[in-house]
């Protein structure tokens, strides 16, 4: 469990930091339109930037918050069983 | 008490976590996305403003096919245009809604007018139909693409701005465009030689109502011999949608009925028919929208033709949900008052757009020029009443 905590911890740092530099450097770019156009010619790289900033968002909001508490919630319960708590 | 096995206490600690997680997942994501559309719905300033000033730096800053990557040289033209209609659109909005915007507003739709109007930016339907479509306003092509899109901006500048330079364009066009729908034995007309959208139709002929509410005029027998060809003919029976395309000479649906035809309409037609766009606006809502954990979607196909591939009116489809259509809804929510489904669909854009504050701009990071504009023009659309009486 610890390492599962330490893990999450740093994971979730990492994310909102990668997620808060993706923003700015993707701010004005435009690079995102390509993605609303099917179209093999739009640059590799700002279709995996803009792919991957969105997929990133969408862990930071969508699941990272749930896997937080849920990993709290498991750690408490398994604190409290393993004390014997009545 | 002794503590339970250690295989019990893992089995416990993991249905726990796993119950927290599908409760969190329920419960928290869509209320994080969804924070600021209270205040798009209730209008705030200073969030219209915010956008409205990122879309001014796009416009300022001009647009040329080059910023677009559609792979298609007419669907990056039809995409500049787009983006200066959907900009002027959003500006006239927001400046109806909060008056300390007008001066500032109506000369940034001066701006866009003038860049709607330059040769460069109308190029894409003179090129389509080999002549141009404002020096040929007496004659009889359709014209949909260009006309109606740009005739809704200067009814639009004409109503925050009463002695607007452009009105006489603004008559013009639409005398032209209420001839050839009365003209038309089927009241259509054609968006390109032989290929005619009823969602660009819906774009003229709400410029004709928006004309209407702006000088007092009354082209309303024309509106209503559309409507009810639209409700025969251009409206699925069985699921109340917007056919996408017609035949250009029979008038029969060649396309199926699809959900960002419709919604889009839907947002058209307020300014000429509020009955019509809200039988759209209802067909949409109890067909194609619903929620996944909280966010909020629509269809751009019916259910049992999920597998139809995506285009460029669509957009890209994700488990049958397209990004226009739920776009669009968002402006058929707010014209319609249904708070609960603008806020489940506002969710989703937050998600997907990535709005971000910097200085007194606010930007949709992932939507570029076109997206930006848009969202200014579908987040401020007006409910339908304020659209009821004449200009001030």
């Amino acid at each position: 469990m610890k390492i599962l905590r330490i893990a999450a911890a740093v994971l979730a740092v990492a994310a909102l930091i990668v997620h808060a530099m993706m923003k700015h450097s993707l701010a004005g770019s435009g690079a995102a339109a390509a993605l609303l156009a099917p179209n093999p010619s739009v640059p590799l790289g700002s279709l995996l930037q803009v792919g991957f900033f969105v997929l990133l968002r969408v862990f930071v909001i969508v699941i990272l918050p749930g896997l937080v508490l849920a990993a709290a919630a498991a750690w408490l319960v398994n604190r409290r069983e393993s004390q014997g708590a009545p | 008490m002794a503590s339970p096995p250690a295989p019990r206490r893992r089995l416990t600690a993991a249905a726990v976590g796993g119950v927290v997680f599908l409760l969190t997942l329920w419960l928290a994501p869509h209320r994080l996305c969804s924070f600021r559309a209270s205040g798009w719905w209730e209008g705030d300033p200073g969030l219209q403003g915010g956008l409205a000033k990122q879309v001014e730096a796009s416009v300022n800053d001009g647009l040329s096919e080059s910023d677009f990557t559609t792979g298609s040289k007419l669907f990056n033209a039809e995409w500049v245009f787009g983006s200066y209609q959907m900009a002027a659109l959003g500006f006239g909005q927001t400046a109806m809604e909060h008056p300390e915007f007008r001066k500032s507003h109506a000369a940034l739709m001066d701006t866009c007018i003038a860049r709607l109007l330059s040769p460069e930016v109308r190029a894409f339907d003179q090129n389509a139909w080999g002549e141009d479509p404002l020096t040929t306003l007496d004659e009889n092509n359709g014209h949909a693409a260009y006309l109606g899109y740009l005739n809704l901006v200067l009814g639009m500048h004409r109503r925050i701005k009463p002695d607007s330079p452009y009105c006489s364009l603004n008559d013009r066009i639409t005398k032209a465009l209420s001839r050839r729908f009365e003209e038309s034995p089927l009241s259509m007309i054609q968006t390109y030689p032989s290929q005619a959208f009823p969602v660009d139709m819906a774009a003229g002929i709400g410029s004709l109502g928006l004309h209407d509410r702006v000088t007092g005029g009354d082209h309303g027998p024309i509106i209503q011999r559309w409507a009810k060809r639209c409700r025969s003919a251009w409206i699925d029976p069985d699921s109340g949608l917007l056919y996408q395309m017609v035949d250009s000479r029979s008038g029969r649906p060649i396309d199926k009925p699809r959900g960002s035809g419709t919604a889009l309409a839907c947002y058209f037609l307020s300014f000429a028919d509020p009955a019509l766009s809200r039988e759209l606006f209802e067909a949409m809502r109890d067909r194609m929208t619903g929620t996944v954990c909280g966010f909020g979607a629509a269809r751009e196909y019916l259910p049992d033709e999920s597998d139809a591939p995506g285009d460029i009116d669509s957009g890209p489809i994700l488990f049958g949900r397209g990004v226009s259509a739920s776009g669009f809804m968002l402006a058929a929510a707010r014209i319609h008052g249904d708070r609960e489904l603008f806020e489940s669909l506002f969710a989703t854009a937050d998600l997907f757009g990535a709005p971000i504050a910097t200085g007194d701009r606010i930007e949709f990071v992932t939507g570029g020029p076109l997206g930006n504009a848009m969202l200014l023009t579908l987040l401020t659309a007006q409910p339908v009443e304020r659209h009821a009486g004449r200009a001030p």
